[in-house]
């Protein structure tokens, strides 16, 4: 019996082979998007890593991980880890053998370490140590060698991940005594620790910058989030095709009712018949997900092996398990899909064709008759077939309901948490503005700076042409004096700067030959350590590389001269306790006013909950003149009704446009299978372009339906917004482009229809 | 004789209150063994209706019906269903066949549905009697509308049935097929021994059954033995 349900179902396939070529394609470009995202996100962020790795010799700059072997954490930041930071970690003790960079490493952090040994063995006590294979050109294994006065036994040769690992390790265990740890403190963020020997104090750098572990701090969260991500992906482009595939096959299985009542009439069950069509759904579903599978390998590959050019690496691995489950998870959400039209046809198709006088003789209710009129004809005919205009409607009214949402991106009203904080900035304040401020929102942490800001100044110092950020009055120099090296101006052109003076931003859009290699910049023949750099992305938001250098020079000196909007000032004093690496440049009121400066002008930040942000703002404007801004970006911003289904522009764009075209193609397939209907209402009586209004009634009803919700919809949003934000324009746009959508998708298949059967009639005619 | 197909009081209506239409109104009928009955009534009397009703596709409003002793209508479905293609054999005016099968596969569908074993000599035997031996491997598209008529009934006859139900088998063909197939059942009806019953609005068809029931607006208005 199975046998006779299987070959059923193929040769089904065979006689309904346009209806199922549509589901195929359907299927086919949605499981080819689905896959080659799904390969893509994951090889590129691989292959990002790598990049960066091996041209920074870090990816990330932060370690946070458990160590495989130990499962001991590493954590950061924090004072209280500092000790097991050194304890667990790689500290470069700056020490120097013969030009070879000398660290200590613990035992048991080896591979986290991605230190392999590849001759000898791990060190055991502190008379040992290993070398790298740059050492190993110079000594042999065993060989004895001096350092700081000790004697070691070099037992074994290692290869290290990358280039910035010292090329020496001692044992740090048994080196390290536990006096060290217990006088520390932390001299700035999380580069130096100070520590007491007993005798001395010492300063050890951690290179914290540059992780020599090759892991990324947040790993464990960022592939969480990749795995959210591309799930919401995969479920995105999953809640599309099901949409789609079940009006697909509604309207096919409405077709092929009468068929499917003869199979029942001739014997065969209704779980016989739903074996039947099922089979042929699913086998056309599997095949186009193979088929998908197989094209989103190749667009993967293709499309990384573009990539592979800018990241100079190439990786391409493929899951199988989560390819496995991925393509079951796919299978499942069609069957159930399919599962409701299919059953539903298959157990009304006896009523539906044999007891289909039913239906004529309900509709003859004379004395309830009402008057027929175009639009409830329209009704009646959106109701005839529901199953296709239900399904038009929910895709239309969760697009609407998104773009409604859309236009609200951005703005406070969406924020998922109206507790979290947000910042309230002045800028450009008069003075009795800022005492206003502090006055009224009067709070410990609020800060107030005083300076005078003007950009586009720029300056010279050391040759080499910058940006002024914050220039300011002598008389607002806030910090203690004792901070201060050197003297405050007491003439005309003398100036203060703060001790991150020497900083310096190269970039390659001003340096293009700027040669950057394993954190070091090479400029003006000199190296220098990267302090820090930003990253650069293209409008796709594409990593495209670091290019921004932030360099020290040597420290800043006095009676040095700069050159500031060409005039020449000369630094007498140095705030040596400058928090911010953009030094502050003081100088005297006289010498200021020669800048292109406004009035003096204050600003100041404080933090308030998102809810009390807007009436903050609100005081603000209409207290002061000065400029009020709010920190609330849309990045931080989550939308409220698809808060875990954040959809791509153009992701919606394309949703908008394959559902667009379907529904057209599905509406003109209905009205060309019904238009001897349309042709009866021609000859009953109605004139062409009646029966077009009747179908303008259609859009128009439809769209009503669609309308409603969303103005709940935005009616619940203006409630639960502090702030009546409505974007007029942009709604209106939205509507407009919901009707039109209804417009395009009832008209032109009909329009179509009727200009090919009316040249048919004309043609009989001639005939 | 025995009776095979019995129906007690058979009401199927339409529509609601005032509006209410009587499809079947309160039928009974006795259908004996090995009879051949024709139902004839005008356009809209109700005779599709009872024969569906009687075949146990569409339920009725109120009332029984019986075959071969047991009540059709207190089957599930699925046991229906099951009853269906071993005792009861169809042979509509559209919509007949299926037209991915072959001839043949199409004759012996009800039998591979019910995973029945198929008796050879029997099946060579109507494919024959219904001179279908040359056309046993074609497709349907390749019949004509008399060729497939005479396919329904092999199907019908194929499973050995124990009443055949043909609803206006002959209103979509000329006269010569029209006589050809009505032959062709009676035929079968002779030499298997079938029950017969058949729905036509052509007297003339209806003049070779052996009992002719007239229906009208739903109600059994003449019912003639012509044996």
């Amino acid at each position: 019996m199975s046998h006779t349900i299987n070959m059923l179902a193929k040769r089904n396939i065979q006689k309904y082979k346009k209806h199922y070529l549509i589901v195929l394609i359907v299927l086919l470009i949605v499981s080819t998007l689905i896959f080659s995202s799904f390969f893509i996100v994951d090889n590129l962020y691989q292959m990002k890593k790598n990049y960066h790795i091996s041209t920074y010799g870090s990816w990330y700059t932060r370690i946070e991980n458990i160590d495989e072997q130990t499962k001991k954490g590493i954590e950061i930041y924090s004072k209280d880890y500092f000790k097991d930071i050194i304890k667990y970690g790689y500290v470069d003790f700056q020490g120097k053998y013969d030009n070879y960079q000398v660290g200590h490493i613990e035992k048991n952090i080896y591979s986290l370490c991605r230190v392999k040994i590849i001759k000898g063995r791990k060190i055991q006590n502190d008379q040992e140590i290993l070398i790298n294979q740059k050492v190993s050109k110079k000594y042999k294994l065993y060989d004895q060698i001096e350092i700081e006065g000790k004697n070691y036994t070099i037992v074994g040769i290692i290869q290290t991940a990358n280039k910035n690992l010292p090329d020496i390790y001692t044992n740090l265990e048994t080196y390290q005594t536990k006096d060290y740890y217990s006088n520390m403190s932390v001299l700035s963020d999380n580069h130096y620790i100070q520590f007491n020997d007993g005798n001395n104090y010492q300063e050890i750098e951690i290179h914290y910058d540059y992780n020599p572990y090759g892991y990324d701090q947040n790993e464990i969260h960022d592939q969480v989030e990749k795995a959210t991500n591309q799930l919401q992906q995969t479920f995105e482009f999953i809640i599309i095709i099901l949409f789609v595939l079940f009006a697909l096959t509604s309207t096919s299985l409405k077709k092929r009712m009468k068929e499917m009542a003869l199979y029942r009439g001739i014997g065969m069950t209704t779980n016989q018949l739903m074996m039947m069509v099922m089979q042929e759904n699913m086998l056309i579903s599997f095949l186009s997900i193979l088929i998908g599978l197989l094209i989103g390998v190749c667009v993967s590959l293709g499309y990384l092996y573009l990539q592979s050019k800018t990241y100079h690496t190439f990786i391409y691995q493929i899951s199988f398990k989560e390819t496995l489950f991925l393509v079951l998870v796919l299978m499942s959400c069609i069957f159930i899909t399919i599962l409701i039209p299919i059953y539903s046809s298959s157990k009304n198709a006896l009523a539906g064709t044999f007891d289909s006088k039913k239906f004529n003789y309900i509709q003859v209710r004379y004395k309830k008759l009402k008057k027929q009129t175009l639009a409830s004809l329209a009704t009646r005919e959106l109701w005839a077939n529901k199953r296709m205009n239900i399904c038009f409607y929910v895709f239309v009214l969760i697009l609407s309901l998104y773009g409604l949402v859309y236009f609200y991106q951005g703005h406070p009203i969406q924020t998922k948490d109206q507790n979290e904080q947000s910042q309230v900035e002045l800028i450009m304040a008069t003075q009795k503005e800022a005492n206003l401020f502090l006055k009224e929102f009067s709070q410990n942490d609020i800060i107030i700076n005083h300076h005078y800001i003007d950009e586009g100044i720029t300056m010279t110092y050391r040759e080499i042409p910058q940006s002024v950020y914050k220039l300011c009055q002598l008389y607002y120099y806030q910090s203690n004096k004792d901070d201060l090296k050197g003297r405050f101006p007491q003439k005309s052109h003398e100036i203060v700067v703060g001790n991150h003076f020497n900083h310096v931003i190269l970039s390659k859009e001003w340096y293009p030959n700027l040669k950057v290699e394993a954190n070091q910049v090479t400029f003006k023949g000199k190296k220098y350590r990267v302090e820090s750099s930003t990253s650069s992305h293209n409008d796709q938001g594409n990593y495209l590389g670091d290019d921004n250098y932030e360099i020290a020079l040597d420290e800043v000196k006095l009676n040095e001269k700069v050159i500031i909007a060409g005039e020449e000032y000369t630094i007498v004093g140095i705030n040596e306790n400058e928090y911010y690496n953009d030094s502050m440049i003081y100088m005297f009121e006289d010498d200021l006013k020669r800048f292109n400066t406004s009035d003096e002008y204050y600003s100041g930040y404080h933090w308030y909950p998102i809810k009390d942000v807007i009436k903050v703002e609100k005081f603000m404007k209409k207290h002061y003149k000065a400029r009020v801004y709010e920190m609330v970006t849309s990045d931080e911003l989550s939308v409220s009704l698809f808060s875990t289904l954040n959809i791509p522009k153009h992701l919606l764009m394309l949703a908008l446009a394959v559902g667009f075209i379907l529904m057209m193609f599905l509406n003109y397939n209905h009205i060309e299978n019904n238009y001897q209907d349309y042709l009866m209402y021609h000859i009953i009586g109605l004139s062409y372009r009646e029966i077009k209004i009747k179908q303008v009634w259609k859009s128009i009803k439809m769209f009503l339906c669609t309308l409603i919700p969303c103005v709940f919809y935005e009616l619940i949003l203006l409630r639960g917004s502090i702030d009546h934000y409505f974007p007029i324009a942009q709604l209106m746009i939205l509507v407009g482009i919901i009707f039109l959508v209804y417009l395009c998708v009832y008209n032109i298949p009909l329009l179509i229809v009727l200009k090919a059967h009316q040249n048919e009639e004309i043609r009989k005619e001639d005939n | 004789m025995n009776v095979i197909l019995e129906a007690k009081d058979i009401v199927k209506t339409y529509g609601y209150e005032d509006n209410k239409i009587y499809a079947t109104n309160h039928i009974d009928l006795q259908i004996e063994e090995g009879s051949f009955v024709a139902i004839v009534g005008r356009s809209g009397s109700g005779k599709s209706t009872l024969l569906h009703i009687l075949a146990g596709l569409v339920k009725p409003t109120k009332g029984e019906v019986y075959l071969e002793g047991k009540s059709l209508y207190e089957m599930n479905d699925h046991t229906l269903t099951r009853f269906r293609r071993r005792r009861m054999g169809f042979v509509f005016q559209f919509f007949n066949l299926i037209s991915t099968q072959n001839v043949l596969e199409n004759i012996v569908l009800p039998i591979h549905l019910d995973d029945g074993e198929i008796d050879d000599d029997y099946l060579n035997e109507i494919i024959n009697l219904l001179g279908l031996e040359e056309k046993k491997n074609s497709f349907i598209y390749e019949l004509s509308g008399g060729q497939q008529q005479r396919v329904a009934l092999a199907r019908a006859l194929a499973s050995k049935p124990a009443i055949i139900f043909a609803d206006e088998p002959t209103g979509n063909l000329d006269a010569k097929s029209s006589k050809e197939v009505v032959d062709l059942l009676k035929i079968a009806q002779r030499k298997y021994h079938e029950t017969v019953i058949l729905v036509t609005h052509d007297q003339e068809i209806a003049s070779i059954a052996d009992r002719v029931i007239t229906i009208e607006d739903g109600k059994i208005i003449q019912d003639t033995n012509h044996i």
